[in-house]
């Protein structure tokens, strides 16, 4: 018995990559904001873990890019562990009272905190969306619409690594960033 | 690190431009490049530690 056919699995894992590719998305907006808005400069783990969620971010536009490929969905699974991996050595630093935290709190959780639990949930979606096979069969069916959601999710990424960019630039130039920064150079 | 955040953007363009071997490749470059930063953080606070 087939309860969906092929293209509309492909449809369901199109919405899902979307779905993912913004909620990523979100999460670095927000995550510039809070630097922007509450004058927090990012260490240099906080720093890593942004590149591991743009590792993710460019796993899941390859597949909207591209087609649904394995190696796309390794890309967001090996960014994944990266992010997972910092946010955690990053949790063990301040894990012991007293040791003092990174920032402030946003719903009770620090921001690596939060990190470590949506690499988590990313790297537990992207199991289960890359185990459905039928999503690698080749067809076309890429509409107008569709060409331009993706358009703009391009662009929306490339002004989110350029702000990233410029600030990171600002704030270690070409250099290491120190430990705990406090003003742009 | 200014590097690797360009090198992601150098990913995204590529992406865009439609040369997949290209993003993949860049991509490669930036994880390993961070994942060898991150373990000499790691290295560097475990020799203090110890």
């Amino acid at each position: 018995m087939v309860i969906f056919d092929d293209k509309e699995v492909k449809k369901l894992d199109k919405l899902c990559n979307i779905f993912e590719l913004m909620a990523i998305m979100a999460v670095l907006f927000l995550s510039f904001s809070f630097q922007i808005i509450f004058h927090e400069l990012p260490c240099p783990l906080c720093l890593y873990q942004r590149l591991g969620f743009f590792g993710i971010a460019i796993g899941f536009l390859l597949n909207l890019r591209f087609g649904f490929r394995s190696s796309h969905y390794s890309v967001v699974i090996l960014s994944a562990l990266y992010t997972s991996f910092v946010s955690l050595r990053q949790i063990a630093l301040h894990v012991v009272p007293g040791t003092g935290s990174y920032g402030d709190p946003v719903f009770g959780y620090h921001l690596y905190t939060w990190s470590f639990v949506i690499s988590m949930l990313v790297l537990a979606s992207t199991t289960l969306m890359m185990g459905f096979d039928r999503q690698y069969k080749k067809t076309r069916y890429h509409n107008g619409q569709f060409r331009a959601i993706v358009n703009i999710l391009f662009a929306i990424m490339l002004v989110l690594l350029a702000l990233n960019v410029t600030s990171v630039y600002l704030e270690c130039g070409w250099k290491t960033c120190p430990e705990n920064p406090t003003v742009y150079r | 690190m200014t590097i690797l955040f360009l090198l992601m953007m150098l990913a995204v363009i590529l992406a865009w431009a439609g040369w997949r071997r290209g993003v993949l490749m860049c991509l490669g470059i930036t994880l390993l490049l961070a994942s060898i930063l991150f373990y000499s953080d790691i290295t560097t606070h475990l020799s203090i530690a110890l």
